[in-house]
């Protein structure tokens, strides 16, 4: 996978908050106020990235939930996703890992997604009830 | 007013609000500045039936210069808020700013706003101060705010979502005719408990544009009130004077209505649970800061699970003619 290293730990920015919706999650980053939706699949991989873990052992993981060889394609499509957008980030072998909960079962193997919603929500709002886009005054 | 303004002998106004489940003392000098924070709290002034959260306002005038906040929990168009080891810390464009200080208990602001807005009578970056005072306090209190109407009937709750200027209020207040009863045309309450979503009104007020007249007569000529802001044409106008059977405070929302306006046709489709998920997402203000985002994307989340969805295009002119609304009271009734 392209710009991360097999044996490197990450874990989740602390920015990025993570909701479980409809058997998947939804990741927001509120640095970029993107936001991701993963189907069952893809959070079944992306939430080893809240304790912390290698990409070998996503790869790991990912063949005792009954990935196939033709899955690698769509994995490594997600981690990279993960890692481009900085979802993720490097953490020291020696601590900064979260005490977290052991990953839980998402239901059947399908190949796993994860999809960017086309816009971010606002950067910049109204007010702090109104997030619709200020008007120019 | 109601009652229970204490004046004391230092000429500062005390005066209790009962706004959503906050219980807000507001402590100012008798002034215009009173006036203005008093207006705006009024509006969200009424009974609530769980226990309130108590928050102290001091609000007083001053010109001291403080250095502008960065922005790093909020970015609005006239406010940026940061968060500080007590709570918050607000200013404005103009020179006001707010300090929180926010305990488990409650919370106390002190607003500070340089003497040249009050005599000016510029006081609109108030409201913005308190939109933040409120919101603060209403999430504290386990609620997350939504910039959205609702509208209930037979047990059927709708929530219509779209951006500012997108016809919430008209298509509110065009079911409020048909029978339906109403919680708010433009901001509410919204929290899941034991995985049950409910949406609480906030406000007894419609925000009405003059226009609305051409296709609801019975609003009257609103051109005679005062406009509530100089950002917009619309005035406030209570609910229940115009049409009394219409104020319900609580609802369990079953459909979400994403409304866009369209010049040509009508459409309405069906909207996929995600779709509905983002929707009400783009509805709500998220601070940058990952625990406050996380109750309320959870809160979001758990309405979203329960809601059916239904994009609908309507044509500017569409209050007109009550085959349309036939048509969306039909599709909003419709089993899944």
């Amino acid at each position: 996978v392209q710009a991360i290293k097999l044996q490197q730990r990450y874990v989740f920015r602390p920015d990025v908050v993570v909701t479980l919706l409809d058997g998947g999650a939804v990741l927001l980053d509120l640095e970029s106020k993107f936001f991701y939706r993963l189907n069952p699949s893809g959070w079944a991989i992306a939430q080893l990235f809240e304790s912390g873990a290698s990409i070998a052992e996503v790869r790991d993981r990912c063949t005792q939930l009954g990935a196939q060889t033709s899955d690698t394609q769509a994995i490594n499509k997600l981690l990279q996703a993960l890692s481009q957008d900085h979802l993720i980030q490097p953490v020291d072998d020696h601590g900064d890992l979260i005490d977290a909960p052991q990953p839980v079962s998402t239901g059947p193997w399908t190949p796993p997604t994860i999809e960017r919603q086309a816009e971010p929500l606002q950067r910049v709002i109204i007010s702090a009830f109104d997030p619709s886009v200020p008007l120019v005054e | 007013m109601s009652a229970g303004v204490r004046i004391t002998r230092d000429g500062v106004v005390a005066h209790t609000f009962h706004c959503g489940p906050l219980e807000l003392t507001l402590h100012a000098p008798n002034s215009g500045l009173y006036d203005k924070v008093a207006e705006t709290l009024y509006l969200y002034d009424f009974p609530w039936d769980s226990p309130y959260r108590p928050l102290d306002i001091w609000a007083q005038t001053s010109n001291v210069l403080e250095p502008p906040a960065r922005g790093d929990f909020l970015r609005c168009a006239r406010m940026l808020v940061d968060k500080t080891a007590q709570g918050l810390r607000a200013t404005t464009i103009s020179g006001a700013r707010a300090i929180g200080t926010l305990e488990d208990t409650g919370e106390r602001w002190d607003i500070f706003v340089p003497d040249s807005l009050v005599e000016e009578g510029r006081l609109e970056e108030i409201e913005d101060i308190l939109s933040l005072v409120l919101t603060t306090g209403w999430r504290r209190g386990g609620w997350t705010p939504i910039h959205a109407a609702a509208v209930v009937k037979d047990g059927t709750c709708v929530i219509f979502c779209a951006s500012t200027g997108g016809g919430k209020t008209t298509m509110t207040a065009a079911f409020v005719r048909r029978g339906w009863q109403v919680l708010g045309d433009d901001k509410l309450l919204l929290r899941v408990q034991e995985r049950e979503p409910q949406v609480a009104a906030l406000l007894h007020t419609f925000n009405l544009h003059p226009q609305t007249r051409d296709w609801f007569p019975e609003v009257g000529d609103l051109e005679q009130l005062p406009r509530y802001s100089v950002w917009t044409e619309k005035r406030k106008v209570s609910i229940s004077s115009i049409w009394s059977h219409a104020p319900v405070h609580r609802a369990r929302p079953s459909v979400l209505v994403s409304l866009r306006r369209d010049n040509l046709d009508v459409l309405i489709r069906p909207l996929e649970q995600p779709d509905v998920f983002a929707t009400l997402l783009r509805q709500t203000v998220i601070p940058n800061d990952p625990v406050t985002a996380r109750q309320i994307i959870a809160d979001v989340a758990g309405a979203a699970e329960k809601t059916r969805g239904l994009q609908v295009d309507v044509p500017a002119d569409a209050y007109r003619d009550p085959r349309i609304l036939d048509a969306l009271e039909e599709a909003i009734r419709r089993n899944p």
